[in-house]
């Protein structure tokens, strides 16, 4: 036999009575005028044509901006490679300058015609705080008979301003020399100081490093005032008559450890206000004409490049970045919502199995 | 009946109803009015064969085009027709339904017996033989019977209806048309 009941299956399948057309009629009268709203045109493929190309263009835009807006351009200079070479080796307590444009909120620095360092004298110390301030200047001379000259006049001003001298190299084989001069400069005069040794030549370069030591400072008075405390009451205790004398062994033993550790606590605190106190500058003196504050000749267009790239680089270290700890959570939300899926087809399964 | 016999249901395409992943579709997208006074007839029959209950179908189906006006704007012609669409709402609403029933039915449960089924009203001229063993198939097999044989739904759609792959359909179809032979006394 033929499958005749799909015939009469298809034959006799029921039409929607009329009061069922009427109510849907009902209902699709309400149907608002069709109108080209942007979710039907953000169909996903084309979003991903739109929004990967405006991304893309959106980080490139942020990396142009950043290296024309933000790059120093007229204001740097660059110091030849064997300047540069014979800064790093020398024995210096403060680093030589490196990419001066990279400087945070606390350290400003750079190379600079005098001209353009006119009335910079560095960040200034703040006051109420104490900071560990370093700068480290570096001068082009004339020629090397102004190099004896200058170091002298610079050693005057310090002791003139209440510091010291902490080293002097000084090296002048023939035409050229240079000299280092590391001195510690009390906070309040070092503004004066850096525009002092600013003006002893041609500024070529300038950095400037501050610390702030105020929360150590703070840590220290505040375990002072619990060790001082614990000694108090230690020597209280240690009045009692009744004690016995395990227990005043103790007592002194505890008292003894305070003592020393109040004493290594004041030590600290001491030294850390003393070193606070002082700024430390090192002045580096040559009269090498490739140290001068000669314009880099590719200079702001590769540095715009540079930077841009740099930034480029950034966005692109932070997506990855971004894609690795999002990456276990994204894995964890697809498998939930498949595994939601699949469990809510087998409830639907069930249920019309079973209906 | 084997896959090629479940598979060999097709044609039967209205007026509004456009082919999957036509290059045209975007274009010839129908009013949501249109679309349902073209496929009424078909959502109402889909919805009678999986309920067996007229009145339940007539109201699942208001309720599906009430869906529907709703959800229009985000119909896609080019991933289904309007009809697969239409049939897609009309089994979550009646997905829905049998959710609520079965929750009413345990509370229910708790405090008194069943209730005498009420007689199962199927519309249509169908014979009785056979509107008895309609009666005996699982939902699952009245709806794939319904959209392959009565819908005439191609295999693409009817698979995209129920959720599942095209080769579970078909072998959905031949298990659901072969167990409807048994219940006439047809398998020969």
């Amino acid at each position: 036999m033929t499958d005749a009941f799909l015939a009469e299956l298809r034959a006799s399948a029921p039409p929607a009575p009329e009061r069922l057309r009427e109510r849907v009629e009902a209902i699709t009268a309400h149907e608002p005028r069709a109108r080209a709203s942007w979710r039907e045109w953000l169909q996903p493929r084309r979003a991903v044509l739109v929004i990967a190309p405006a991304a893309l263009a959106a980080m490139l835009a942020v990396a142009v901006g950043h290296g024309v807006f933000e790059t120093p351009g007229q204001h740097e200079t660059a110091l030849s490679p064997p300047y540069a070479e014979r800064a790093k080796s020398r024995p210096a307590r403060v680093p030589a300058p490196t990419n001066p444009h990279r400087s945070g909120a606390f350290d400003r620095g750079g190379g600079a015609s005098a001209q353009g360092l006119k009335g910079i004298a560095g960040a200034p110390p703040a006051r109420g705080r104490k900071q560990d301030y370093r700068a480290t200047l570096t001068v082009r001379l004339a020629s090397v008979g102004r190099m004896s000259d200058a170091m002298k006049a610079a050693i005057n001003a310090t002791r003139r301003w209440g510091g010291y001298v902490v080293s002097a190299q000084y090296d002048v084989p023939g035409r050229n020399g240079d000299a280092q001069l590391i001195v510690r400069i009390p906070v309040q005069h070092v503004q004066a100081a850096i525009q002092r040794f600013s003006n002893l030549g041609t500024l070529a370069a300038q950095d400037v490093s501050i610390r702030d030591v105020q929360g150590r400072l703070d840590d220290y008075t505040r375990q002072l005032a619990s060790v001082a405390k614990l000694v108090a009451k230690t020597r209280a205790e240690l009045l009692d008559p009744t004690l016995t004398r395990a227990e005043r062994a103790v007592l002194e033993a505890r008292l003894t450890r305070a003592q020393a550790r109040g004493a290594y606590l004041r030590g600290e605190r001491t030294r850390l206000a003393r070193t606070a106190s002082f700024a430390t500058v090192t002045l580096n003196l040559t009269t090498r004409a490739a140290a001068a504050a000669a314009p880099h000749k590719q200079g702001d267009v590769e540095r715009t490049l540079r930077d841009a790239a740099s930034i480029l680089a950034l966005e692109l270290a932070y997506g990855v970045f971004a894609l690795i700890v999002a990456a276990p959570f994204a894995l964890l939300a697809l498998l939930i919502w498949l595994g939601a899926r699949v469990a809510r087809r087998r409830a639907d399964d069930r249920l019309l199995g079973s209906t | 009946m084997t896959d090629s016999r479940a598979t060999a249901y097709t044609g039967c395409v209205s007026a509004v109803e456009l082919p999957a992943r036509h290059p045209n579709a975007t274009a010839a997208r129908p009013t949501f009015a249109a679309a349902a006074r073209a496929h009424l007839d078909d959502v109402y029959r889909y919805l009678l064969y999986l309920t067996k209950d007229g009145t339940l179908a007539e109201d699942l189906t208001a309720d599906t085009f009430e869906r529907g006006l709703r959800a229009w704007p985000r119909f896609d012609p080019r991933r289904g027709s309007a009809r697969t669409w239409l049939c897609q709402l009309a089994r979550t609403s009646a997905l829905d339904h049998f959710r609520a029933e079965q929750r009413r039915h345990r509370r229910e449960e708790r405090y008194a017996r069943d209730e005498p089924v009420a007689a199962e009203h199927h519309a249509g001229g169908l014979s009785p033989e056979l509107e008895a063993a309609l009666a005996r198939l699982s939902p699952a097999e009245r709806e794939v019977i319904a959209l392959r044989v009565v819908l005439d739904l191609d295999g693409p759609s009817a698979a995209r209806v129920l959720g599942i792959r095209e080769s579970a359909c078909s072998t959905r179809l031949s298990r659901a048309l072969d167990h409807l032979r048994r219940e006439i006394g047809t398998d020969d």
